[in-house]
């Protein structure tokens, strides 16, 4: 962990040194209703996460259009609760985005890659994760603004068992409601393999996709078993964003989650409240 | 009676207001009374055509806390015009209105050239990444023009003599609000003006991401 907590300052350092960076914070809680990924009641259980992130950003002219964005950041994550999901990690974004014209309504497509690697309390989970997204905005109105996301999302695990692939195309609607608050409702449906602990013998999961071993995470008197399933989800989000000053912005969401695969079925539904700073 | 207060009214649109004064103060008021802030008013002279001489320093309009300061700016034709960016984030200055097309691609601190302003209209600023940021000059072709404060006054001083076309200008306003004046001597005088404003249609300043939005 020293190690990772190290190489994460060094980015740190690197980015803040550049003339055009800009630095940033992040703290936020989340409450997360079936970290598990249950789909029986005895299985499902919630858990508070807490998470901090540091990083910086710049935004370079390659043209009058073109513009490259790069972004470092280094993040933590703490579950109170279950201290084996506790994570660390640092990483690189950099995507490529064009405008088609001058103004607030020109359209605008960015095509982003981020790599980023995450040290575990439980070492299975620490490993790397890399993604590709290609993103486009339209401004419809002078307080509308609506946009379209695909993604491929890659996460290899220490240990197998977590390693995970999914693609996820999401449609979101903005709407900025007065100065300094924005409304964001969204939809998102993915594709790919999502990790479903039960405690076994679930003949039905094992139908379903494969189980990957005995997990202790979790603290419960009987280990769970994790299986990997191969499944479509569709979720639904409302973020409420608000300027708090010419700094600081808080975030509220709410998100509905659907996974299902054959018979297996299973429901998320989070909170969390987000606070950004710029530095 | 009613009569007469037509005739009254006719004679007030048809003939030119007479204003004793070398000063002409220029109130601009909504429709409610409420004074009108960020109008531009100009006199221009109807029997001689007005010496502009532009300033030999260049104008400042301002990008800080993500906004152009200030939001309307008033120059005669020939003027030059910088954009300082004092913050800390980049900003893309841009106009595609028709009295002057162009844009400062990413930059922070001082933009390399003065933009010059070589046509009379309305020229419409931009930021090409924060959308919210919006701004006006007014390029007249008249060195007597003032922008009202937030009293709703615009006070023009210097004017010589003789009938001029007073115009109101305002962002929000569908066009210009044109009258015809004759100043006539020294002194003050006051027009009052009442501006119908539309619809503010300016995008509203959403809540950025952390990382100026590049997170």
């Amino acid at each position: 962990m020293i190690r990772h907590v190290l190489f994460t300052a060094s980015l740190a350092a690197t980015a803040l040194a550049g003339p055009a960076w800009l630095p940033y914070a992040g703290t936020a809680a989340a409450w997360h209703g079936n970290i598990t990924n249950a789909n029986r009641p005895a299985d499902v259980i919630g858990a508070l996460r807490l998470g901090a992130e540091f990083g910086a950003a710049r935004r370079q002219p390659l043209g009058r259009d073109d513009t490259l964005l790069t972004a470092i950041s280094a993040r933590a994550e703490a579950w109170p609760r279950f201290d084996g999901l506790d994570r660390a990690g640092a990483g690189a974004r950099v995507a490529w985005q064009r405008k088609f014209g001058l103004g607030a309504f020109a359209p605008t497509l960015s095509l982003e890659g981020a790599g980023e690697w995450m040290g575990a309390r439980e070492s299975g989970r620490a490993g790397r994760l890399g993604l590709l997204a290609l993103t486009a905005r339209q401004r419809l109105a002078p307080a509308w603004v609506t946009r379209g996301r695909h993604e491929l999302a890659r996460h290899d695990g220490r240990a197998a068992a977590f390693d995970r692939t999914g693609r996820e195309t999401t449609l979101a609607l903005d709407w900025e409601v007065a100065a300094g608050w924005r409304l964001t409702a969204s939809v998102a449906r993915r594709r790919g393999d999502v990790l479903a602990y039960a405690t076994p013998p679930r003949p039905d999961l094992l139908r379903e996709g494969r189980a990957t071993g005995l997990m202790t995470t979790f603290d419960r008197e009987r280990p769970m078993m994790s299986y990997l399933v191969d499944a479509r989800s569709l979720t639904g989000r409302l973020e409420s964003a608000f300027t708090l000053d010419a700094r600081q912005t808080l975030l509220l969401a709410a998100e509905y989650r659907e996974t299902e695969r054959g018979t297996v079925r299973y429901l998320n539904r989070n909170l969390s409240l987000a606070l950004d700073r710029r530095l | 009676m009613s009569r007469a207060l037509s005739t009254l009214l006719l004679l007030s649109v048809l003939l030119p207001a007479v204003v004793g004064a070398r000063e002409v103060r220029v109130e601009v008021r909504d429709p409610k009374g409420e004074p009108v802030a960020d109008a531009v008013a100009s006199l221009t002279p109807l029997e001689a055509t007005p010496v502009v001489q532009p300033p030999a320093e260049p104008v400042s309009v301002v990008q800080e806390g993500e906004e152009f300061r200030p939001h309307v700016t008033a120059v005669v034709v020939g003027t030059r015009v910088t954009f300082p960016n004092r913050d800390a984030v980049q900003h893309h200055v841009f106009s595609v209105s028709r009295a002057k097309k162009f844009d400062l691609p990413l930059y922070r601190g001082e933009p390399r050239e003065p933009v010059l302003f070589d046509q009379p209209g309305v020229v419409s600023l931009g930021c090409n990444i924060h959308d919210w940021m919006s701004a006006y000059i007014v390029v007249l072709a008249t060195p007597y023009f003032a922008r009202s404060g937030t009293d709703g006054a615009a006070v023009i001083g210097g004017i010589p003599p003789g009938r001029h076309r007073l115009e109101v200008w305002h962002p929000r306003a569908r066009s210009a609000l044109t009258r015809e004046v004759v100043v006539a001597g020294g002194g003050a005088a006051t027009q009052v003006i009442a501006l119908t404003l539309g619809v503010d249609r300016r995008v509203r300043r959403a809540p950025d991401s952390a990382g100026g939005g590049y997170k």
